[in-house]
């Protein structure tokens, strides 16, 4: 980029868009004109330090318009006949600026009841809707987690997705939330300008920065920070996260297409609405095959079975049966989150008996907790407390019967079942000597 | 219904209907209101431009003919009805007042 030009951080929220006008004078004083601008950045070129008015309109228009629709070029034709030249748009927002030599046009907005209307209904109406669309949705996540939301699944500490979804829901609902109030703030104020007569209000620009600022960064960190915990589960668990990619991915991609496409053609005929709609159905449907061949694809993957790999500290039968025993199935899988770097599963199955190991290492002895109390509700009917020490572990009881033991040891979780009688001193031993 | 709801014409959008009793596209119009005025009432593109496509889309106005890339509007029947309405209506108005105001005028 010459010195001639800069690129800046944009970040103003739409129904701000009385702000930008002031913010763009002020840049106009500094010597910087603007030149483009989207909903992220704008970017200005150098000029000689002028005073020049700049005016941000809401075209009334559809926000699908196309780029040669020719309501916005008749729209924008009568506003550069009064005077004012058009500089760039970004969703509906319409930018002007009246050259320094000339006398100041009439506003493009000369009645305030119709300008609060085309905004209400072109810029708050259309985000509203999504944002409380999406905040109903998390809060039925977060609702239907568990009981008790506030409490944590310990299932969920197993995936980056699920930890990922655990630490940031509260904040995405919060996110939300705000940004329904400060709209429905917006049209609260404005309504009750254009009751009073009075101009419509006019944000302080550092405020406005503010909050733009916070909310596309947040924006930012939520999408990275997803993202990340894609590619994390991907890397974790390749078959089932890679078909699982294919669903964002669909969606992104033919959300861009359309884009392109209603960015082309418009909205303006019935063919046109045709195809996007025909065009929404097919990606939801496309994404939803994918999703359930993916879901069988892994379980026909996981019904595969993998043999134990080095490394893995897991309870086998030949440890209970001297080498004496044919194993007729036995299957691997593993995993793992930023709290619980490892976990996995074993079992073997033979003739005489069957054994099953489930290892949860955590991070930490909190989280080892969260997964010992967690696989505990699971089974809380027929519990049967045993004395650690024996075990030399922090906690330990038996699930259902003494054929299944879970064990606490710091930030390590064990669960063991098997056609073996846990309580006795014997069978303790065995495990003891393999796993602790 | 549309007539019900501009039964009463604001400012702007009876001088708009006022100027389109001559066949105008819309900077005309916006020039025009400024004459007819002398100065006193200003239409902005913008309101203008809700304005035409709302008058257009409650065929009070309709496009007659295309200038270039302008577009020339004119009253239609309905659109000369409700203005007559809203000028009957103003001056009633004045002539109410009319007895009222010039008589407390004198008593100054």
């Amino acid at each position: 980029m010459s010195k001639n030009t800069k690129k800046v951080f944009w970040g103003f929220l739409l129904f701000d868009y009385k702000a930008v006008n002031e913010y763009l004078e002020k840049m106009a004083e500094k010597g910087w004109m603007l030149q483009k601008v989207g909903r992220y950045t704008a970017q200005f070129k150098a000029i000689e330090p002028q005073s020049i008015k700049f005016y941000v309109d809401v075209f009334p228009g559809s926000v699908l318009s196309a780029d040669n629709n020719q309501e916005l070029i008749n729209y924008r034709d009568l506003c550069e006949e009064s005077g004012w030249i058009f500089v760039d748009d970004y969703y509906q927002l319409q930018i002007f600026f009246a050259p320094s030599d000339t006398s100041t046009p009439i506003p493009i907005q000369t009645d305030k009841v119709i300008e609060q209307k085309i905004a209400e209904s072109k810029i708050v109406k259309n985000e509203l809707l999504p944002f409380t669309l999406l905040l109903l949705f998390y809060l039925l996540i977060f609702a239907s987690d568990s009981l008790n939301p506030f409490q944590i699944e310990y299932t969920e500490l197993l995936t980056f997705i699920g930890v990922t979804n655990t630490v940031l829901l509260p904040y995405i609902i919060f996110f939300n939330l705000i940004i329904i109030l400060l709209m429905s703030i917006w049209v609260f104020r404005t309504r009750k300008a254009v009751k009073r007569g009075i101009p419509l209000p006019k944000p302080n620009i550092k405020i406005a920065k503010i909050r733009g600022t916070w909310f596309y960064f947040s924006f930012l960190f939520i999408f990275l920070i997803y993202f990340i915990s894609i590619i994390g589960d991907v890397i974790s668990t390749p078959i089932t996260g890679i078909i699982m990619l294919f669903i964002p991915l669909i969606g992104v991609f033919g959300g861009l297409f359309l884009r392109k496409y209603v960015k082309n053609n418009g909205l303006n005929n019935k063919k046109s609405i045709i195809f996007v709609a025909v065009s929404t159905i097919l990606i939801v449907t496309i994404g939803v095959v994918i999703m359930i061949f993916g879901i069988i694809n892994a379980s026909v993957f996981i019904t595969k079975e993998r043999e134990l790999p080095q490394g893995y500290e897991v309870m086998k039968l030949d440890d209970f049966y001297d080498g004496n025993n044919v194993v007729l199935h036995r299957n691997f899988d593993n995993g793992n989150s930023p709290l619980v770097p490892t976990h996995y599963d074993y079992y073997e199955i033979s003739k005489k008996g069957s054994i099953r190991t489930e290892h949860y290492q955590a991070i930490n002895s909190y989280f080892a907790k969260i997964i010992f109390d967690g696989i505990i509700e699971e089974h809380d009917e027929k519990l049967i407390i045993t004395n650690p020490t024996d075990w030399n572990a922090d906690d330990v009881v038996f699930l259902d019967n003494t054929g299944t033991i879970l064990i606490l040891k710091s930030n390590k979780v064990v669960l063991i079942d098997g056609d073996f009688d846990f309580s006795d001193s014997n069978t303790r031993n065995i495990v003891l000597s393999k796993l602790f | 219904m549309a007539r019900e709801q501009l039964k009463n014409l604001t400012e702007p959008m009876y001088y708009i209907l006022l100027a389109l009793t001559t066949e105008q596209h819309g900077y005309g119009i916006m020039q025009q209101v400024d004459k007819i005025t002398n100065g006193r009432v200003k239409i902005g593109a913008g309101t203008l431009y809700a304005l035409l496509s709302r008058f257009e889309k409650e065929h009070l106005i309709v496009q007659v003919a295309e200038d270039g890339r302008r577009k020339i509007y004119s009253l239609t029947e309905k659109g000369l009805g409700i203005l007559n309405d809203e000028y009957v209506r103003l001056n009633r108005l004045v002539l109410d007042g009319k007895a009222y105001l010039n008589k407390k005028g004198e008593k100054k």
